[in-house]
C-alpha cells in the first residue's frame, strides 16, 4: 500500500492521460474564436457565415508593365493552381439554365435605347461585324440589340495596374482550416516568393501562419525565463527537487481532470477557457506551499484548516459565478473548480505519504516597516472610488493580437488596387429565400455600392414589371428584318421572349450562391462600404458580423446577471473570510481590496481588455487565500514564506508574460507582476511574529 | 558596333518567317463561308497580319497591339484586346513549335501527327477546340471550332 501510494501521483497521470488520448478529446477543443460566445442564435449565424467562405482568398502581384511580367505571373499561378487547395476565382453566379430563363430579370434594361430602337440599323452593323471581325463574333442571341448589360467575352482574370505591374486573386478551398494546410500554402508561396523578388503574396490566412510562429518564439523565451525563475526557487532556495517533479505531475492531472469533467459537461470547450482555465489551477501550488512548509508532509499530517478554508471559498466564489449566464465564464469556472479541488485533494491527502523532507530553506523575508491595516483599508478604497469612474473597457479581442505591420503593409497594398473603398462585412437574414432576395434587393436599392451576391436576382415584383406584349412584337420584328438582311432563319427565335413563368428560388437552385441555413433561418452576406455601415447596421434583416460587437452585445445582455452574481460571490467571500479570521476581518480584506486598487489604477494609463479582467479575478482568487493565511490565529514566518514561495512561482507563471512582444500574453503579464507586487508590499508591511 | 549589326542582321533574317495562308470561316449566324487570303510574318518580336485587299494590318509585338490602317494607328493592350492576344500567341506557339506558350492558354494532345488543344476554364466560353496537323514543320491546317458554333480554317500555300 505504501509502496502503491508512492507512485499514485504518476499512475494517475498516465490514467487521465490514457482517457485523454484514447477519446480523442482534442477534438473537443474549439480554437474558433467564435467558442467563447454564449450558444445562441448570433453564434450559429456566425458559424454559418464562416462556411460561405468569403475571404479565403489569395492575392499575387508581379512588378513590371511589360509582357514578360505577365507571362512570369500565368508562371507562377500555374505552379499555384497545382496545389489541391487552389483553384482559380469564381464570382457567385447563378446556374446557367436559369441565367438564360431569366435574363431580362437578371440585368438591367436600357430604356432610353428601347424607346429609340431602330432594328434595322442595329441589326446591319451586327451583319457587318460579322463579316469583317478577324476571329469569331459573339453573337449574343439573347440580347442581340445590346439592350441590356453583357460581356461578350470573358474578361481577362488579370489585372492590369497601371505604373506597377500585374494582379491576380486565387481563391483557397473552403475545407481548409487547419493550422498546416495553412502553414503548407503558405510555404509555397514563400518559396515562390523567395526565388522571384518582384512577386508580393498576401491572403488574410497569412497572418494566422505568421503570427503562429511568432508566438511560438516568444513563448520560447518565455518558457527560458519561467524555467530560470523556478529552477532558482525549488533547486536553490528550496532545494527539493522531488517535491518538484510530485507538485508539477499534479498540476498536470489536475489540468487533464478539469479537461475531462469540462468536455463532458460542455462538449465543446473553447481554448481561451483552457488557457484560462491552466492559469488558474497553478494557484493551487500555494496549497503545496502551505503544507510543505507548516510540516503537514514531514510529519504525514492532512488537513490545514486555513489552507481548507482558502480552498473553499475560492471554489464558492467560483461555483457562484458558474451561474452567470455566459458560455466562457461558465466553462472557466468549471474548469477552473475541478482543477483546484483536484489539486487541494492530491497536496492535502496524497502529498504526507509520499515522504517529501521540509529542507531547510533560506531565510528571505524580514519585514521591518509594518503599516497600519486601516490605513491601507482607506488608501485602497480612495484609489478604487477615484478609479471607477476611469475605467473604459476594450470589447475588441483582435487588439490582443500581435501587431504584424508587415502584413499590414501588404493587405494595404493590395486593398489599394482592389478595394479602393474600405468595406466591411454584413450579414442578411430572412425566414425563406424568396424573403431573403427581397432584403438584398431592399439594400441594394438603398445602398447601390452595396456588393450583394443576391442584390440583383429578380423577384415576383421583377417578373410584374416585365412588359410581355412589348417584347413579343420586338421579337417578331427582330425575326422578320432579320430574315430579309440575310441571317440564318430563325436565329433570333428566342430574343427577348421570356422563356418560364415567374421565378420561383429554391435554396437548391441558388447553390452556387453564398446561402446558409441555421433552422429557418436563411442567411447571406453584403459587402458594404465602412461609410455607410452605422445605417446599414440598424435595418431590420442585418446582424453585424463583428465579433467584437457580438461579443460586446451578448456580454452586455448578460451583465445584470454577472452584477447579481459577482455581488453574491464577494458577499460569500466576505462571509467566509469573517468565519475564517473573524476579528482580522478587515486586515484579511486588505489583500483583496489593495492589490485591484493599485491594478485599477492601470485605467488612468490603458483600456481595460478582456484578459487583464479575468488576470484580476485569477489575482483575487489568489489574494482570498493569503487574505486568510495571513490573519489566521495560527501565522508563523513559514506561512509568510509560503507565500513568498508561491507568489514567486506564480510569477514563474504568468509574470515573465510582462517580457512578452505579444500583446495577449503581455497583458496577462503586466496584470501579474503588478500584482503580485502588490501583495509582496502587503507582506512586507504585515506584522508577523517571531 | 559593325559586327552587332551584322549579328542584328543574320538574326532578323533567320527568325524571319512570311507565310501566306487561306483561311476558311463559316459562321454560324449567317449560315454562310467565307474566304479570304492572307500573309502572316513572324519575326523575332513582332508577328504582323495582312489580308489580301485590305489595306489594315495587325502587328503583334511583346508590349502591344497595333492596328494600322493607311492614316491610322489604334495601339491596344494585350489585355484590351483579348482575341488578337490569343489569335497571335496561338500563331507563335504553333510556327515556332513553342508548347510553352500554347499551355499558357490550353491543354495540348497529340495523336499522330494531329494535335489537339482545349483551352483552359476562362477560354473555354468562347473556344471549343483547335486542332492542327503540321507536315515537314509547314501547317496543314488549323481549325478552330467556336462554341457559337463558327469554324475557321487555316491553311498555309506556297
Amino acid at each position: 500500500m505504501k509502496r502503491l501510494s508512492k507512485y499514485l501521483n504518476f499512475i494517475i497521470l498516465v490514467v487521465l492521460l490514457i482517457i485523454v488520448f484514447t477519446n480523442h478529446l482534442s477534438k473537443n477543443i474549439s480554437t474558433q474564436i467564435t467558442s467563447i460566445l454564449p450558444q445562441g442564435e448570433n453564434k450559429e449565424l456566425l458559424k454559418e457565415f464562416e462556411k460561405l467562405n468569403t475571404n479565403k482568398q489569395l492575392f499575387i502581384s508581379y512588378k513590371g508593365q511589360s509582357k514578360d511580367s505577365l507571362q512570369n505571373l500565368k508562371k507562377i499561378e500555374k505552379q499555384l493552381l497545382q496545389h489541391n487547395n487552389i483553384h482559380p476565382i469564381t464570382t457567385p453566379s447563378i446556374n446557367k439554365e436559369y441565367e438564360k430563363k431569366y435574363y431580362y430579370l437578371l440585368h438591367k434594361l436600357d430604356d432610353k435605347k428601347f424607346n429609340s430602337l431602330d432594328i434595322k440599323q442595329e441589326l446591319t452593323i451586327i451583319h457587318k461585324k460579322i463579316m469583317v471581325s478577324t476571329f469569331s463574333f459573339s453573337l449574343d442571341t439573347i440580347d442581340p440589340l445590346n439592350l441590356y448589360e453583357k460581356n461578350s467575352l470573358p474578361k481577362s482574370p488579370y489585372l492590369q495596374i497601371e505604373n506597377y505591374g500585374y494582379v491576380t486573386i486565387l481563391q483557397l478551398d473552403k475545407g481548409i482550416n487547419n493550422f498546416d494546410k495553412y502553414k503548407e500554402i503558405y510555404d509555397l508561396v514563400q518559396n515562390i516568393k523567395q526565388s522571384n523578388p518582384n512577386i508580393e503574396a498576401f491572403s488574410t490566412m497569412f497572418y494566422f501562419v505568421e503570427n503562429q510562429e511568432k508566438i511560438k518564439s516568444d513563448v520560447n523565451l518565455i518558457i527560458t525565463l519561467s524555467l530560470t525563475v523556478l529552477f532558482i526557487l525549488y533547486i536553490v532556495i528550496l532545494r527539493n527537487i522531488k517535491l518538484l517533479i510530485h507538485t508539477i505531475t499534479t498540476l498536470s492531472s489536475s489540468i487533464l481532470f478539469a479537461l475531462i469533467i469540462s468536455i463532458f459537461i460542455f462538449n465543446e470547450l473553447s481554448i481561451f477557457t483552457i488557457v484560462f482555465g491552466i492559469s488558474i489551477s497553478t494557484i493551487a501550488i500555494d496549497y503545496m506551499f502551505h503544507n510543505y512548509l507548516h510540516g503537514y508532509y514531514e510529519h504525514k499530517k492532512t488537513l490545514n484548516k486555513d489552507v481548507f478554508f482558502g480552498m473553499f471559498t475560492t471554489l464558492g466564489a467560483f461555483f457562484i459565478l458558474s451561474f452567470v449566464d455566459f458560455s466562457f465564464i461558465q466553462q472557466l469556472t468549471v474548469f477552473s473548480i475541478c482543477s483546484l479541488l483536484f489539486s487541494y485533494i492530491q497536496f492535502t491527502f496524497l502529498f504526507p505519504h509520499l515522504n517529501i523532507k521540509s529542507k531547510q530553506s533560506k531565510q528571505i523575508t524580514k519585514n521591518k516597516v509594518t503599516i497600519k491595516p486601516i490605513f491601507i483599508s482607506l488608501v485602497s478604497i480612495v484609489l478604487i472610488t477615484v478609479a471607477i469612474p476611469n475605467i473604459k473597457i476594450d470589447f475588441n479581442i483582435k487588439n490582443l493580437d500581435i501587431d504584424n505591420q508587415e502584413l499590414h503593409d501588404l493587405d494595404d497594398f493590395f486593398n489599394k488596387f482592389i478595394n479602393k473603398d474600405k468595406k466591411t462585412a454584413v450579414l442578411l437574414y430572412a425566414n425563406s429565400v424568396e424573403n431573403l432576395i427581397i432584403n438584398a434587393h431592399k439594400l441594394q436599392t438603398t445602398y447601390p455600392k452595396t456588393l450583394n451576391p443576391l442584390g440583383n436576382i429578380p423577384t415576383q415584383n421583377s417578373f410584374e414589371k416585365f412588359d410581355i406584349n412589348r417584347f413579343e412584337t420586338l421579337n417578331q420584328e427582330i425575326n422578320r428584318i432579320a430574315k430579309e438582311i440575310g441571317f440564318r432563319d430563325n436565329i433570333f427565335q428566342n430574343s427577348y421572349k421570356l422563356l418560364d413563368d415567374i421565378p420561383k428560388y429554391t435554396y437548391k437552385e441558388l447553390k452556387e450562391f453564398p446561402i446558409g441555413q441555421y433552422k429557418n433561418i436563411f442567411i447571406t452576406y453584403a459587402i458594404v462600404s465602412n461609410s455607410n455601415y452605422d445605417n446599414i447596421i440598424k435595418e431590420p434583416y442585418i446582424k453585424t458580423l463583428s465579433f467584437k460587437e457580438l461579443f460586446k452585445k451578448d456580454l452586455t445582455q448578460s451583465l445584470k446577471n454577472l452584477q447579481f452574481f459577482s455581488f453574491i460571490a464577494l458577499l460569500f467571500i466576505c462571509t467566509m473570510l469573517f468565519v475564517a479570521v473573524k476579528s482580522k476581518f478587515f486586515q484579511a480584506l486588505n489583500y483583496i481590496l489593495f492589490p485591484i486598487a493599485v491594478l485599477l489604477l492601470l485605467s488612468f494609463y490603458i483600456k481595460l481588455n478582456i484578459l487583464h479582467i479575468f488576470m484580476m479575478i485569477v489575482l483575487i482568487a489568489l489574494s482570498i487565500d493569503y487574505g486568510i493565511y495571513m490573519n489566521s490565529s495560527k501565522l508563523t514566518n513559514s506561512t509568510h514564506k509560503a507565500i513568498f514561495y508561491s507568489l514567486l512561482s506564480t510569477f514563474a507563471g504568468f509574470g515573465v508574460l510582462v517580457f512578452s512582444n505579444v500583446n495577449a500574453l503581455f497583458s496577462i503579464g503586466l496584470i501579474s507582476t503588478i500584482g503580485i507586487v502588490s501583495l509582496i508590499i502587503l507582506l512586507l508591511t504585515h506584522k508577523v511574529p517571531k | 558596333m559593325k559586327l552587332l549589326l551584322y549579328i542584328s542582321l543574320i538574326t532578323t533574317i533567320l527568325f524571319s518567317q512570311e507565310i501566306n495562308f487561306k483561311e476558311t470561316k463559316y459562321i454560324y449566324a449567317l449560315d454562310n463561308e467565307l474566304h479570304k487570303n492572307g500573309t502572316l510574318n513572324i519575326n523575332k518580336d513582332t508577328i504582323s497580319l495582312r489580308y489580301t485587299n485590305s489595306d489594315q494590318k495587325i502587328i503583334y509585338t511583346n508590349d502591344n497591339i497595333q492596328i494600322k490602317t493607311k492614316n491610322t494607328t489604334e495601339i491596344y493592350t494585350h489585355e484590351e484586346s483579348i482575341e488578337y492576344n490569343i489569335f497571335f500567341q496561338l500563331v507563335l506557339g504553333v510556327y515556332t513549335n513553342n508548347s510553352q506558350i500554347l499551355m499558357e492558354n490550353f491543354t495540348i494532345k497529340s495523336q499522330d501527327d494531329m494535335t489537339t488543344l482545349l483551352p483552359t476554364e476562362y477560354l473555354a466560353s468562347v473556344i471549343e477546340t483547335i486542332e492542327y496537323k503540321k507536315e515537314d514543320d509547314k501547317l496543314k491546317f488549323l481549325k478552330i471550332n467556336f462554341t457559337n458554333q463558327d469554324r475557321i480554317t487555316i491553311e498555309e500555300i506556297e
